[in-house]
């Protein structure tokens, strides 16, 4: 079966260059039959990556050692469940599962965009399989997951306990689809630009489409690895502007600047080449999360798929970065915007300044990403640029964004008069200077925060005065208020869908404001029998169990816990020390509420019977965890096909009418 | 077998690679859609989703009246322009302009059906 698996590795890059090479020739001398060769190839390749998948699957699950990238990511100790984690837990396995989600979405686009632009298509299928074909040549060359041991151990060396995580079966592969997958938006655009198409807005359906499905990928791959570490890590938070947290962070901005300002595009005819320079910021800033996850120089956190291969993803970025403004320079001509900005008071206005935000916070963020290389090469000493740095700088920045997603959506395309500013604006100002003045009364006195908390009233009341209204006007006509509140959404589904994921997002907000100004942490040394207090919490500490198993030695606290004198419950963390791989995992006990978080974790264990605790009261965290789901059903509604309005529909006619004529 | 194994598999990318070639009938030159229509299909449909959006933020109150009238006449002229650029017979345009009216009086009334 391995060796099955092997052989279809090789055929696969060999597929997979022919299918770069024969498009892209196809597409340059414009042979419809070599393009399309390159296509049915590119169609063929999620089969053949399929084969050495099941391969190395298999192996796990069979426990054979022989296979050297088994042998180092499971042991007979691991439980088959973690077979699937083990599978990308390590470099190699990982690059394979890149490579198979990257041959499975470029034949479904492709198929979907070979209909009506069979060129752009012939230069994306080029453009996507020169990826797939870098994935193969590194697979093949520096880390082949199939690769067979000369000797075969007894046991292997197990997985990384910090994987051994419910999150783990989630978590990585969306954050590693998400970044692969902005390789489709990506090639498509720059498709249409090299088939001479990107100054023409047919390209903008799809690409707008697999933007915004990469884009939710990320969200949900973010979302998940902030919930992980949240819940596995320990120590109390979930983003830590670690270099990988911000690898991921960055094509994500790009991205949401991309999802808005395509609709510019859409509408206006505008933005063309801003939109071609957003999607070549997100690929390149993708390529570079690859680069910082496997083996770039920045330290990190995160252990997970380190290796010494940054060296190719930094090559390849650059490369593809040079190829992508030479193909800008060779076709900015083409590029030009239909239309102008009709006035500074518009959506499109809105969207272009929010454009530049995102993208500052994803520069501000890479600055300081990249900031200790440049320390070491100037002074010969790493200096790492912490959360201070980049709560400060970019704090404002995204304050700024947030007012921006609850202005833009009630500003119309093109002009808004004053009077009408003032209109759309009255009750969402009212709402945040209100809310303002509330904390202010209830103590909640710090400026930031309460600005904060004030910016996020005035979106959530534009977005619900706005539908009270639309279903008020549908009552009008007769309609009940359940059906009109309903058919208002489901007529209208891309704008409703994109309001219901600015809701999602300042539930977002609400629980990182909340969790990042009125935290509040302590660490407690406890004897059995011993009680501490925290923020209205009490809780008695009632002794540790320890036991030993084969791979770990596991200590599980007992703590019982009060608030306002009523008891609340037992919680148990624990702590999980692994002798092989030198590594102690730490599991928090949460309880969790909409209004804040109780969050005990230990931290030691002595002979003598005292622990030591980090306790925090967490506010609001629930409701990040909760804007997730909402997010993900406002997208979907959003993207949901929806039948084209009779006007639309009569563009046909009336083409078909004109060609008859 | 694990050559039987590999025959299969490079039989399948093997196919699918010759498939254009062994069928090919003279297929015309690659190339996107006429690009003149669908420019002009892409400025009718952004004109006729901007009337649609026009009404919907009049219908629920975003948009004051001296503005909507503004930009109605702007989308308007935008449909109009690209529907002359289709060539469309005089009788079809007033059709079709006829038709989009109805719809944006539907819109107007129901707030929206359909942005």
């Amino acid at each position: 079966m391995v060796e099955i698996g092997q052989v279809s590795l090789v055929i696969a890059a060999l597929v997979a260059a022919y299918a770069a090479l024969a498009s892209f020739l196809g597409a340059g001398l414009r042979m419809t039959d070599l393009s399309t060769s390159g296509r049915y190839a590119a169609y063929s390749l999620p089969l053949l990556l399929a084969a050495p998948t099941v391969s190395l699957v298999n192996a796990f699950v069979g426990r054979d050692f022989s296979v050297r990238y088994v042998a180092e990511n499971s042991n007979l100790a691991m439980p088959n469940a973690y077979t699937w984690v083990a599978m990308y837990a390590g470099n190699a396995g990982s690059l394979l599962f890149l490579a198979l989600v990257l041959a499975v979405t470029s034949a479904i686009a492709l198929r979907g965009l070979s209909r009506r632009m069979p060129h752009t298509t012939a230069y994306a299928s080029g453009i996507l399989m020169l990826a797939l074909t870098f994935f193969m040549v590194i697979i093949l060359g520096f880390a082949n997951p199939l690769e067979r041991l000369p000797i075969t151990p007894a046991d292997g060396q197990g997985i990384n306990p910090l994987l051994v995580h419910f999150g783990m079966f989630i978590h990585p592969p969306v954050q590693m689809t998400g970044l692969v997958m902005v390789s489709v938006p990506f090639s498509i655009a720059m498709g249409a630009m090299m088939a001479g198409r990107g100054g023409r807005d047919e390209w903008v359906d799809q690409g707008r489409l697999w933007g915004m499905i990469t884009w939710l990928v990320l969200t949900v791959g973010l979302m998940l690895g902030a919930w992980w570490a949240y819940t596995i890590l320990g120590w109390g938070g979930y983003w830590a502007w670690d270099p990988v947290e911000n690898s991921a962070l960055m094509p994500w901005l790009a991205m949401t600047a991309f999802v808005h300002s395509i609709m510019v595009q859409k509408r206006r005819g505008m933005f063309r080449m801003w939109n071609i320079v957003l999607i070549i910021t997100a690929f390149t800033l993708a390529q570079m999360g690859m680069f910082i996850n496997r083996g770039g120089p920045v330290p990190s956190v995160h252990s997970f798929a380190q290796s010494s291969m940054g060296w190719l993803f930094l090559s390849f970025m650059t490369f593809t970065l040079l190829a992508s403004l030479a193909a800008f320079w060779w076709r900015a001509g083409t590029l030009k915007s239909r239309e102008g900005l009709d006035s500074i008071l518009s959506r499109e206005s809105v969207f272009l300044t929010q454009n530049v935000l995102f993208l500052a916070v994803a520069l501000v963020t890479l600055w300081g990403t990249v900031f200790p290389i440049f320390s070491e090469a100037a002074q010969d000493e790493t200096v790492t640029v912490g959360a201070p740095f980049f709560n400060r700088v970019n704090g404002p920045l995204i304050l700024t964004l947030v007012v921006l997603m609850g202005v833009g959506p009630l500003l119309p395309w093109r002009r808004a008069s004053r009077a009408n500013v003032v209109n759309a604006l009255k009750y969402p100002v009212a709402a945040g200077v209100a809310a303002a003045a509330v904390l202010m009364l209830l103590g909640i006195g710090r400026p930031v925060a309460v600005t904060a908390f004030s910016v996020c009233a005035m979106v959530v009341t534009g977005i619900l005065s706005e539908w009270v209204r639309g279903t008020m006007s549908r009552r009008r006509s007769g309609e009940p208020t359940p059906l009109a509140f309903g058919r208002l959404l489901l007529r209208n589904r891309p704008r409703y869908g994109g309001y219901v994921v600015h809701l999602a997002i300042v539930m977002l907000a609400v629980g990182a404001i909340g969790s990042s100004f009125y935290s509040v942490q302590r660490d407690m040394v406890l004897r059995p029998g011993d009680t501490g207090n925290l923020d209205g919490y009490s809780f008695r500490y009632l002794g540790v169990e320890k036991t030993f198993f084969a791979d770990r030695v596991e200590e599980v606290a007992e703590l019982v816990v009060y608030s306002g004198g009523s008891r609340l419950g037992t919680m148990r963390p624990f702590r999980a020390f692994y002798p092989d791989f030198r590594i102690a995992s730490t599991r928090g006990a949460i309880r969790s509420t909409p209004a804040e978080d109780f969050y005990i974790v230990p931290s030691e264990f002595d002979e003598d019977g005292r622990a030591v605790f980090r306790v925090l009261v967490n506010p609001l965290v629930w409701w990040m965890w909760a804007s997730g789901p909402l997010l993900f059903v406002g997208v979907v509604f959003g993207l949901w096909p929806q039948r084209r309005p009779a006007a639309e529909t009569l563009t046909a006619r009336a083409l078909a009418q004109a060609a008859r004529a | 077998m694990l050559v039987f194994m590999a025959f299969a598999l490079a039989l399948i990318p093997a196919l699918a690679i010759a498939y254009p070639f062994l069928t090919r009938a003279g297929r015309p030159l690659l190339s996107d859609e006429d690009t003149t229509a669908s420019e002009v299909s892409a400025r009718w449909e952004a004109a006729i989703a901007g009337l649609r959006t026009t009404e919907l933020e009049w219908a629920v109150g975003n948009l004051a009246e001296e503005d909507r009238e503004w930009l109605r006449e702007r989308y308007m002229t935008d449909a109009a322009l690209a529907l002359r650029e289709m060539e469309v017979g005089d009788a079809e345009e007033r059709a079709l302009m006829a038709t989009v009216e109805r719809e944006m009086k539907r819109v107007r009334a129901q707030a929206g059906d359909g942005e």
